[in-house]
């Protein structure tokens, strides 16, 4: 019995193997957009999608507060307001022992046209795990062209 | 009968974890027609890509993607050729959801387009698109992920030429 049970962990450990040490973070800036554009962007609007399980809306927005700028949040198809920027995002969970945030892409879209300014992805696999909010300002201040906050 | 769930899930995690060769262009290149036919050269430009997701699953380079829209907008009929003094696209590579594992496999891309000729837009729009590869077109999960990824990219760009066709019409 014990042998069964050892062989299914073995698979199980050999499956989560495959994502089990990952830390990347990047971003891109679409090419109508310079990044001192996106450095200027002093008040943004979080978008949240209509399958955030995990208030990652509240969490995003609060972050951008914390780091100095204005942030409004409303749920799917929202408009900016007078907001400089919408943001929206991206997040994928993942399962070992317990849930964790395996990606977070979040983007920044121009209020005039929807269109994306620019993206930025943080991917943090099992044993690399963050929480949300530091995944999100990790993720924020890779997109915002920030230096993270000692 | 445990000791082949076993072996199926070590070759699953293996499949998964080896090295993936990038996106092909040739495999991303759409057959669309296009109803519109404008006579002008297109210049295309792509950013975005990366050879590797950052799962370490096959990426979609800047260049294979420039070379399989450039051919799907020339196959099209939509543009006479590659080439500058015409219209120039963008094409901004968003998003590129991939499954890090399972049988079916589905990708998501989103890809942002923005159309110009002579300094003003023609044509902008993001547009969404997923393809889910199964075990019958490809059985080693590195492979799957490749394939729904260059499923996924063609669609993409399958739709972009529908649309522009659309608009310029």
């Amino acid at each position: 019995m014990l042998s069964r049970i050892t062989r299914y962990l073995f698979a199980a450990a050999l499956l989560g193997s495959s994502v089990s040490c990952i830390h990347k973070n990047s971003v891109t800036v679409s090419p109508s957009y310079s990044q001192a554009k996106i450095r200027s962007l002093d008040s943004f609007h979080v978008r949240r999608h209509d399958k955030d399980d995990h208030g990652l809306s509240t969490t995003i927005a609060g972050e951008l507060r914390k780091m100095g700028y204005s942030a409004t949040e409303g749920g799917p198809g929202s408009k900016a307001g007078k907001s400089d920027a919408v943001v929206t995002y991206t997040d994928r969970w993942y399962w070992d022992i317990t849930p964790y945030l395996l990606s977070l892409s979040i983007q920044v879209r121009d209020p005039a046209n929807d269109s994306v300014m620019a993206t930025a992805e943080t991917t943090r696999s099992s044993l690399a795990r963050k929480s949300p909010a530091k995944m999100s300002e990790e993720t924020l201040n890779t997109l915002l062209d920030r230096k993270a906050a000692e | 009968m445990n000791r082949s769930i076993v072996l199926i899930a070590a070759a699953a995690a293996l499949g998964l974890s080896s090295c993936a060769s990038t996106s092909r262009p040739a495999e991303m290149t759409s057959t669309q027609a296009s109803a519109a036919r404008t006579g002008a050269a297109v210049s295309v430009k792509t950013v975005g890509g990366s050879a590797q997701s950052n799962l370490g699953a096959a990426g979609v380079t800047n260049e294979n993607f420039k070379q399989a829209l450039e051919a799907s907008l020339v196959q099209s009929g939509l543009f006479r050729g590659v080439g500058t003094g015409g219209y120039s696209l963008e094409a901004f590579i968003i998003k590129l959801n991939q499954p890090a594992m399972g049988f079916n496999m589905t990708t998501d891309v989103e890809i942002d387009y923005v159309l110009r000729r002579g300094g003003s837009t023609v044509w902008r729009e993001s547009i969404k698109s997923t393809y889910t590869a199964t075990v019958g077109e490809a059985f080693v999960g590195a492979e799957r992920v490749r394939v729904s990824t260059e499923g996924a990219v063609r669609e993409n760009i399958r739709t972009a030429i529908s649309k522009m066709s659309a608009k310029l019409r």
